[in-house]
């Protein structure tokens, strides 16, 4: 045999090696651009939320009606919308809809015929071990489809491959249980870490993230070979490089980021000159000199570092490249961790095969206020200064929003989509850095000292309530937060959990009021939240629906120039796509925070979104250490009103809705 | 005069909804209070429906929707519920639910029911 023969072999055993995962992302891939589905949780890999049906539209949108609906019979906040599938991926004779629930995660298969349930799935958990490591309500953002495989991310970590034939397991593993000890593994509910986001499938694999980022876990983003639910690789968000995936190639702002860069970040925390105002410098220095951002010492703090990813992912198939957002640094009280503290708060674009970092940007280093950067990243071809740019678009919790060239990280907009923001004046387009002003900086104003009037609150101006965009109008429909807040960040000596204590433990360190922006703007309102429209070429706010409440769900545009969205009081919104008028409302059982998807069945479209927010009869049966309390101490004195709500099920209900 | 009609046409339905309950909401209001007495009787109905026009005076549609929020969010854990417990607005509403509420309890007491069976005698 010769040589040439030998690595020829070697070749078309690689080429067929590498084109099953091609083959299976292009069905997929195919079967997104089928309108009659929603097969990813975004709808498209560009995160678009968006949909070419258009038999509901802004001229008949008023007559749209409650057409069934859907009682998960779990309690508490139902995040994330369904799953629409052919009978041709699903190995039954109709096409079904597949619907989550908040813990324990039930999976629902509801035949879209005869509307019964197929099949239900419970993963079984360990709710008084997971529940209480839950740091913001036991919601679960929903499931995801690949390769005739349903995929759950369970709370407890456990990620499930499941036959959505009939709901049977056919493969399941622990996300974190793997990482070993010299890591800071293996990591699980027992020790802070839990899940809530949806699984992504992209190409062959399924990605994943990492919630307990107040619980003192240094968080990741991971990707399971769907093969078999082996891990494919796995990036933490701060640490050596070998733990983040960072190569000589991986850039910030176009230049390398260099050895270190986590590491580097993490300085000491001397507590002798850190009582008071901060030994960190004034903000003016540091976010004008590298210099001045540099550590005297570092320090471990890494290893509990947070930095968790809990959002939407997209994927760019020409770059082969994967895109998220992580999570606030460990604990709120930033004085004791002075540093950068890379790479929290950051944007990531890594190589879906090996998870190598091509990009990163920090969008809010060092952070001081919990504005967590895992809001979800939207790919579109935009028009940016007369140039047509392969853009990412970005909602900050931290109030800016962001447009990059997604191939090279370029940083091309940063501008506040909510006018209230204040904590920075601006984001230095050469230098990527946020101008922070010192009266709301919550370093500068020292520990156990309130910082008052900050905007935006630590909710952000937009959580993980994912936006929309419509190819059509060129806009982004966004749901946002309009909150200011005090911030008192906790020293140790003032009872914080301290760092040797944390890991597992709430590891928090703050305490916050909010109120409506409003108060802080002296403009005498009182709304909480707006629905926007947004131009990510130029940066500006095109029109703004105030809300009383925050706005929580996720919107959804389509071809109909219809834009849904849902509020707090339980609102089903339909507005026009250009003008933002208000077409349609709809009381449903429960404030949403969902997100809204649409398909279609035998001719005609429908449009979905899970209704229930929790609350307190969900509170009390969700969670033990309330369940023990006497009625009047977890609820304050509400009476016997209780009965009310479980009469008439507080629980989540997937609402559809259509034309009669 | 044309667009006079256009805006009156505008603002009633926008008035309305602000004003009065919708049905919906009445009636789950009023089941929800029956299954609080224990059943879904004609004498929980009467105590209820009762119950219910009190509320309906004492409070607008507005005050309840927003004190209904606060009283059903505002233990939520984490930020999420700190958004309802530190807003002024919704608990000052919630104040006035609950003072409705009395209002309407010692307006309506529960319409008690004979029963059909004899008493047994010994």
């Amino acid at each position: 045999m010769s040589k040439f023969s030998f690595s020829r072999w070697i070749i078309v055993s690689l080429a067929l090696f590498m084109s099953f995962p091609t083959y299976a992302n292009d069905a997929l891939r195919e079967l997104m651009n089928d309108a009659n589905y929603w097969v990813f949780p975004g709808g498209n890999y560009n995160n678009w939320r968006y949909s070419e049906l258009d038999q509901i539209n802004n001229n008949n949108a008023g007559d749209l009606v409650a057409a069934w609906t859907f009682s998960t019979g779990r309690l508490q906040g139902h995040e994330g919308g369904p799953l629409v599938l052919p009978a041709s991926e699903t190995g039954l004779n109709s096409d079904h809809l597949y619907i989550h629930a908040s813990f324990p995660n039930d999976v629902f298969a509801i035949d879209l015929e005869t509307l019964e349930i197929t099949w239900d799935f419970v993963p079984p958990q360990d709710e008084a071990e997971t529940v209480p490591k839950m740091c913001c309500d036991i919601v679960n953002r929903g499931l995801g489809y690949s390769m005739g495989q349903i995929y759950l991310q369970a709370a407890d970590t456990t990620l499930y491959a499941l036959n959505p034939a009939d709901g049977s397991i056919i493969w399941q593993t622990k996300n974190g249980a793997d990482i070993s000890a010299d890591l800071g593994g293996p990591y699980g509910p027992a020790n802070g870490m839990t899940n809530t986001n949806a699984p992504h499938p992209i190409k062959d694999k399924v990605l994943t993230g990492c919630s307990g980022a107040e619980f003192g876990v240094r968080c990741w983003f991971a990707a399971f070979n769907a093969s078999d639910g082996s891990l494919a690789w796995r990036a933490f968000s701060m640490g050596p490089d070998a733990d983040i995936l960072f190569d000589e190639n991986t850039t910030s702002m176009g230049e390398p980021v260099g050895a270190d860069s986590s590491l580097k970040t993490w300085c000491a925390f001397d507590a002798e000159v850190s009582t008071g105002k901060s030994s960190w410098g004034e903000n003016a220095l540091r976010a004008n000199s590298a210099e001045e951002r540099m550590c005297a010492e570092t320090s471990d703090q890494w290893k509990i570092g947070g930095g968790s990813v809990w959002g939407w992912w997209p994927a760019d198939f020409d770059e082969n490249l994967v895109y998220y957002g992580n999570g606030n640094p460990g604990t709120w009280n930033p004085v004791v961790r002075p540093g950068d503290n890379r790479w929290s708060m950051s944007i990531f674009a890594r190589d879906i095969d090996t998870g190598v970092a091509r990009w990163v940007y920090q969008m809010t280093p060092h952070d001081e206020w919990d504005y967590d950067g895992i809001n979800e990243m939207i790919l579109a071809e935009l028009e940016v200064n007369g140039e047509s740019v392969p853009a990412l678009v970005h909602f900050d919790r931290n109030g800016f929003g962001y447009t990059m060239n997604r191939k090279t990280g370029e940083l091309l907009v940063a501008e506040k989509y909510d006018p209230a923001v204040n904590w920075a004046t601006h984001v230095d387009m050469k230098t990527g850095y946020p101008q922070v002003v010192n009266e709301y900086s919550t370093h500068y104003n020292g520990q156990d000292v309130v910082s008052k009037d900050v905007c935006p609150a630590a909710l952000g101006t937009k959580d993980q309530q994912p936006a929309a965009y419509s190819p059509k109008t060129n806009l982004f429909y966004v749901p946002t937060n309009h909150v200011c807040m005090t911030y008192e960040p906790v020293s140790y000596d003032a009872g914080g959990v301290t760092y040797e204590q944390a890991a597992g433990s709430w590891y928090v360190n703050a305490n916050l009021t909010m109120y409506p922006a409003g108060q802080v703007m002296g403009n005498g309102t009182t709304n909480m939240g707006n629905f926007i429209a947004w131009d990510a070429s130029a940066g500006k706010i095109v029109w703004s629906i105030p809300e009383r409440w925050s706005v929580w769900s996720g919107a959804l545009a389509t071809n109909g120039d219809v834009v849904f969205y849902g509020t707090l009081e339980g609102y089903a919104k339909a507005i026009d796509a250009s003008s933002g008028k208000l077409l349609w409302q709809f009381k449903t059982p429960s404030g949403i925070i969902g997100n809204f998807n649409t398909w279609s069945h035998k001719g005609k479209q429908y449009v979905g979104v899970l209704s229930g927010i929790g609350g307190w009869a969900g509170a009390v049966v969700a969670i033990p250490v309330l369940r023990d309390m006497s009625g009047d101490a977890a609820l304050g004195a509400v009476g016997g009103y209780r009965a009310l709500w479980n009469s008439t099920r507080n629980s989540g209900v997937l609402m559809v809705f259509s034309l009669p | 005069m044309l667009k006079a009609v256009t805006i009156l046409a505008l603002l009633v339905p926008s008035f309305a909804a602000a004003a009065g309950f919708p049905t919906v909401e009445t009636v789950r209001m009023v089941v929800g209070c029956m299954a609080g007495l224990g059943e879904q009787s004609e004498e929980n109905l009467l105590t209820c429906a009762c119950r219910q026009d009190v509320l309906e005076t004492e409070l607008s549609f507005e005050v309840f929707e927003e004190a209904s929020l606060q009283e059903r969010y505002n233990s939520m854990p984490g930020k999420r519920g700190g958004l309802f417990r530190d807003d002024e607005i919704s608990r000052e509403n919630l104040k006035q639910l609950q003072d409705a509420r009395k209002k309407a309890a010692s307006s309506c007491p529960q319409v008690r029911k004979v029963p059909s069976v004899p008493r047994e005698t010994e």
